[in-house]
């Protein structure tokens, strides 16, 4: 209860969190755009080259007048996108090479910028080091007001071209080709990608200013194939981010905002990387375990099926050791699992000392996985003309995965060929 | 063989194009006839793509100029469709199927212009005539190759013009959609649409084109299929007698020399 009157009573914290809160989701909304655009590094480069602006602004004027470093920051990091841009268009040196080539000398020059006031000996210097990590309880209510300002004239601008920065992040050509001024469009977006990084170094800082704009992007990613759902999560992720960030800096004595959110952002996107329910990795890695379990249990099936066919007998009784003897690959301990299982859904009779049977289900389940498999193999002998005696092993894996709808049009395109279609029938 | 058309769709006077500084395409000199669908064949590296592109003025030429309908092309955009190689763009894109074929209405809302109903029949149509109506929420990402080109070309379809240029429309598609793609070309023949198309495949041109462009850097022949589809012209135009040609622009590309001089002064002006 005490934070939370502690919030109440504290007017400043409402206004520079809801600065905050506009900056993050402005700068992720144009970030997602950037982001389709290939150019995530870009805007790093940017945002590090604002350093020796904002400086330059500081030394130029003698105070901290925000208007004068933020129009400092502003020249610098245009300069730099422009020069990005002018290098790999006018020399060997690809995209990459020139961003990185411009983020670390507009840096480096910031940070001599940067000893040398505060070598000065000036007082008013002090603070300027908050640009690198940013600081938000240095924020005035002038500053948050500008943000404000600012921030939503940026999210009304993506509005107003949600369509044209669509098609161009698309494809640049066919908008060329339809007459649309692409390189106006190209111009208004990168204008709005360096107003938010300017907005944003104050309190967010130089060095992950660009995490704002990709961060909340690249986990929204994971969520949906929906432009409009995609920009609208990756705006949520960055309120989020914002408010706690924010929060956390406000409260802790000496912890800078920048990393603060940048930490919250990670920690959502890194969320959505993992359990995304479309292309999360941890769903990835299951279907790959549960396939791998669902292939040994049919080859196991598969093996009784064929013992059953060699002996003429389908209640051939097999043991433990027969078994490993064929599936040498698999531990006892994983073996002696898929044979529970296989016996608690019904396709094996266990008659006691590790020894099993098929029962009439596991019969059916066998003799159609053999099915498929020389369904295939017939397939590749008669339409790709393989060799039949390299044809097995490829049937090995294909046999695990045709659907019905794929087992009919195999069944009708070599039905007449197939050698013991009939047999098969007669034992499913 | 070059023939001219005396009623042409587009007519190219002397065009000299480069690429990344280096000249691929000397001498253009043809005009193309109306209603027809056109294929341009050669080999690759022929500048069969780079003819398109300058074209569609995405390429500076170097010289000579281009007159689509005896106009140029800005006077006449609108009646001028492109569809670029499906390698183009990056299918990964959060977009459906519907959103790709809607921005070919895009040229006729203009900007900050919502769809309108008429533009949203316009884009079902085109895509039932590519037969992908039934993936129209479909996400891009998950589209077979032939698919997204019938995407990209239900796209130029909903734009509606009088000319179409094609960049390997029959790249990666099978041949019953190959030949479903060519009924439709002859139903927009029929509406006196022209169609002219980047094709890789020499053996089925006989079939599919009322005029062939043979092109290796220069042309080397453009008239009537049957007329231009000769031993002769086929030795000269995927044999590797040019040599020369391609060794100079080596050397152009190499030295950073303009293919025309006029070029040299034009910058310092």
């Amino acid at each position: 209860m005490d934070i939370i009157n502690l919030i109440y009573r504290d007017v400043t914290i409402i206004y520079i969190t809801l600065g905050i809160v506009l900056l993050a989701a402005s700068s992720s909304i144009v970030g997602s755009f950037f982001m389709f655009e290939k150019k995530s590094l870009v805007g790093d480069a940017i945002a590090h080259s604002m350093l020796p602006g904002l400086c330059l602004g500081f030394l130029f004027i003698g105070n901290k007048n925000p208007i004068y470093l933020i129009s400092g920051a502003f020249i610098t990091g245009f300069i730099s996108m422009i020069l990005i841009d002018f290098i790999s268009s006018n020399s060997k040196l690809k995209i990459e090479t020139s961003t990185s080539i411009c983020l670390s000398i507009f840096f480096g020059m910031g940070i001599l910028l940067l000893s040398i006031t505060q070598n000065s000996g000036t007082a008013n210097q002090a603070g300027l080091q908050h640009f690198l990590f940013g600081k938000a309880a240095s924020l005035l209510m002038n500053d948050v007001i500008n943000i404000c300002i600012l921030s939503s004239f940026i999210i009304l601008c993506v509005i107003l071209f949600f369509k044209e920065f669509r098609l161009i992040t698309f494809d640049k050509v066919f908008a060329k080709t339809i007459g649309f001024p692409v390189k106006v469009l190209t111009f208004i977006l990168n204008f709005l990608i360096i107003l938010s990084i300017t907005i944003g170094v104050q309190s967010v800082g130089v060095v992950l200013m660009s995490a704002m704009l990709i961060t909340p992007a690249a986990g929204a990613r994971f969520w949906t194939n929906n432009l409009y759902k995609m920009i609208f999560i990756a705006a949520n992720f960055a309120i989020f981010s914002g408010i706690f960030g924010a929060f956390v800096s406000y409260t802790i004595n000496q912890m800078p905002t920048g990393p603060c959110i940048v930490v919250f952002m990670s920690i959502l996107a890194f969320f959505s990387f993992l359990f995304s329910p479309y292309k999360g990795i941890i769903k990835v890695f299951w279907k790959r375990y549960t396939y791998k379990i669902r292939i040994e249990k049919e080859n196991i099936l598969k093996f009784f099926y064929e013992v059953g066919i060699n002996n003429k007998d389908f209640n051939h009784i097999i043991s433990f050791k027969n078994i490993k003897t064929n599936f040498s690959f698999i531990s006892n301990n994983k073996l002696q699992r898929r044979l529970n299982t296989l016996v608690k859904s019904g396709f094996l009779y266990y008659l006691g000392s590790k020894r099993w049977k098929l029962t009439e289900s596991g019969k059916h389940m066998g003799a159609y996985i053999l099915k498929l498999h020389c369904l295939w193999e017939a397939y590749l002998t008669k339409y790709l003309n393989i060799k039949p005696c390299h044809v097995h092993e490829d049937a090995e894996s294909i046999e695990h995965i045709l659907t019905p709808e794929l087992e009919q049009e195999l069944i009708s395109l070599v039905g007449k060929e197939f050698p013991d279609s009939e047999f098969y029938d007669k034992n499913r | 063989m070059i023939k001219l058309s005396s009623d042409p769709s587009i007519e190219i006077h002397d065009m000299t194009v480069s690429y990344n500084r280096k000249p691929v395409l000397w001498g253009v000199d043809i005009s193309l006839p109306k209603n027809q669908i056109i294929s341009i064949v050669g080999p690759n590296g022929a500048g069969k793509s780079t003819l398109l592109k300058s074209i569609m003025g995405l390429i500076e030429i170097d010289s000579g100029y281009i007159k689509i309908f005896d106009k140029s092309l800005n006077e006449i955009r609108h009646k001028v469709s492109y569809v670029p190689q499906r390698e183009s763009v990056d299918w990964d894109f959060p977009a459906s199927v519907y959103d790709i074929v809607m921005m070919g209405r895009y040229q006729y809302m203009g900007l900050f212009r919502r769809a309108s109903k008429k533009d949203k029949e316009i884009v079902l149509d085109s895509m039932e005539k590519l037969s992908i109506a039934s993936l129209k929420n479909r996400q891009i990402s998950q589209l077979s190759g032939g698919q997204q080109q019938r995407v990209f070309l239900a796209r130029a379809l909903a734009q509606q013009a009088d000319i179409y240029f094609m960049d390997e429309p029959f790249s990666a598609i099978d041949i019953s959609t190959e030949n479903a793609i060519i009924e439709l070309f002859k139903e927009m023949v029929k509406l006196n649409k022209t169609i002219i198309v980047v094709h890789h495949d020499i053996y089925s041109v006989k079939n599919y084109f009322d005029w062939t462009v043979m092109l290796n850097m220069r042309i080397i022949a453009s008239g009537p299929t049957n007329q231009v589809l000769n031993a002769e012209n086929f030795k000269e135009t995927y044999g590797s007698h040019l040599n020369i040609l391609t060794e100079v622009s080596n050397i152009v590309k190499k030295e950073r020399i303009p293919i025309r001089e006029k070029k040299l002064y034009k910058k310092k002006k």
